[in-house]
């Protein structure tokens, strides 16, 4: 019954796929990064109205699952007109790998805007207050104080959202991204065997994330010292 | 011309589904997470082992490919031994339970370490035995300490039932799928089920707040 997962093809075909599940996984993070900081500051901004979009945005992202999201965007969004005859849909919104990293930016923003608040909570009044004391503005004491001590703070938050968005875009399946899993859903097709493929799928998982552990814990050591 | 709103509905009825997967899979995974973290603590080298082994598999396993391979999986079993195949239902229920059990576990071993040592050796010298212990002092402490990341456990997992729909349990997202197939129009039809998944997510969050403003009382 598993004598599929001794074909060398199925392991190299599903391989295939880690390319792709790391571009996304790097894509959705560098762009949840951004978007997220931005979030976070927002939220914590004195003016409501900036607050208020902030913690929509947040709300807005955390409640929908990305699979749905995914949906919406990919089956939905080509409906709109301005979408669909836009100047954007011949370089963007055409491809589904786009549209995953968009789904995914989005999520991971609203979560990693969470991460940055907790860091940016962390730095204490002093630190705040000493920026102010030299005379530096507020928006330079946030990108040259508070920010980096927020990051360097939260680096191991961070890494565990790379783990669950490495997981997550194992979904951009459903919507024809050609990932790990997705690969080896078509490699199960073709030879009518639904488990094999999937295993082997697990197996690269595993390699991975433990990959990305051995380098947390790197990192983790080296920040202690 | 059929409008997604005649189909409305039919959406809402999903919530049940979604609803009722989700909180037996959390209702599972959180006892099955409770067990295994005070097992985990009180018991021998190889025990430890093994339940550290089940936390960083699943940590590393997407969702998705627990439930395919649970589902495809359990099709497998049954086939072989001649029973009838397991609903999708049962199937999701099951993977979830096992992988959000997983996370639940580390939570509550998370816990378990920031109960103050004191009390429980205070236990122990009033001389109580340690099932005793665990029941009226450990797990009373360790669930209120665990309360707000089990609140954002369990809307974790409600989002994650959306994933069920690929092994064809008919919740939300499921029916979403469907109603587009009959008119055509999945940007309303998505986009209801997403406001839909707003709503949910706001009752649990009203109801979190509450919860966790009551403990302090």
């Amino acid at each position: 019954m598993f004598d599929l997962l001794s074909h060398p093809d199925l392991w190299l075909a599903i391989a295939r796929g880690i390319p792709v599940t790391l571009a996304l996984t790097a894509l959705a993070m560098i762009f949840g990064l951004a978007v997220g900081t931005v979030v976070a500051v927002m939220v914590d901004s004195d003016d409501l109205v900036l607050k208020w979009s902030g913690e929509a945005f947040t709300f807005v992202f955390r409640a929908v699952p990305l699979l749905t999201l995914l949906y919406f965007l990919y089956y939905g969004l080509p409906n709109l007109s301005f979408v669909r005859h836009g100047p954007l849909w011949e370089v963007f919104f055409r491809y589904s790998f786009a549209i995953a990293v968009l789904g995914f930016s989005l999520n991971n923003a609203a979560y990693l805007a969470e991460v940055v608040r907790g860091g940016i909570k962390s730095v204490t009044r002093g630190q705040v207050e000493a920026c102010k004391a030299i005379g530096m503005s507020e928006g330079m004491a946030i990108r040259r104080v508070v920010l980096p001590i927020a990051f360097r703070n939260s680096v191991m938050t961070i890494g565990n959202e790379l783990v669950f968005t490495l997981k997550a875009t194992s979904i951009a399946s459903a919507i024809a991204v050609s990932d790990v899993l997705s690969n080896a859903r078509a490699y199960g097709k073709i030879f009518s065997d639904n488990l094999s493929p999937y295993i082997a799928a697990a197996v690269f998982y595993l390699l991975i994330v433990g990959l990305i552990d051995v380098a947390l814990s790197f990192i983790r050591r080296r920040s202690q010292m | 011309m059929n409008t997604t709103y005649a189909y409305l509905p039919y959406l809402v009825q999903g919530v049940t589904e979604s609803v009722a997967l989700g909180g037996a899979s959390f209702l599972v995974a959180t006892i099955f997470g409770l067990v295994l973290a005070l097992i985990r603590d009180n018991s021998s080298r190889f025990i430890q082992t093994l339940i550290t082994v089940y936390i960083s598999v699943f940590r590393a396993l997407p969702e998705l490919l627990t439930i395919l391979l649970t589902y495809y999986g359990s099709i497998v079993v049954t086939r072989s031994v001649g029973m009838s195949d397991l609903n999708p239902f049962a199937a999701a229920l099951i993977a979830l339970g096992v992988q959000i059990g997983s996370y639940a576990c580390q939570i509550f071993s998370d816990a378990y370490r920031a109960v103050p040592r004191g009390l429980i050796e205070a236990g122990h010298a009033v001389g109580m035995p340690s099932y005793k212990i665990n029941v009226r002092i450990a797990v009373p402490l360790m669930l209120r300490l665990a309360a707000p990341s089990l609140g954002s456990l369990l809307n974790v997992v409600i989002k994650l039932t959306a994933i069920a729909s690929v092994i064809g349990v008919t919740e939300l997202t499921r029916r979403a799928q469907i109603v587009v197939g009959a008119t055509h129009d999945p940007l309303a039809a998505f986009g209801c089920a997403a406001v839909i998944y707003l709503a949910i997510s706001a009752v649990l969050t009203i109801f979190q707040r509450r919860l966790e403003t009551a403990k302090q009382l």
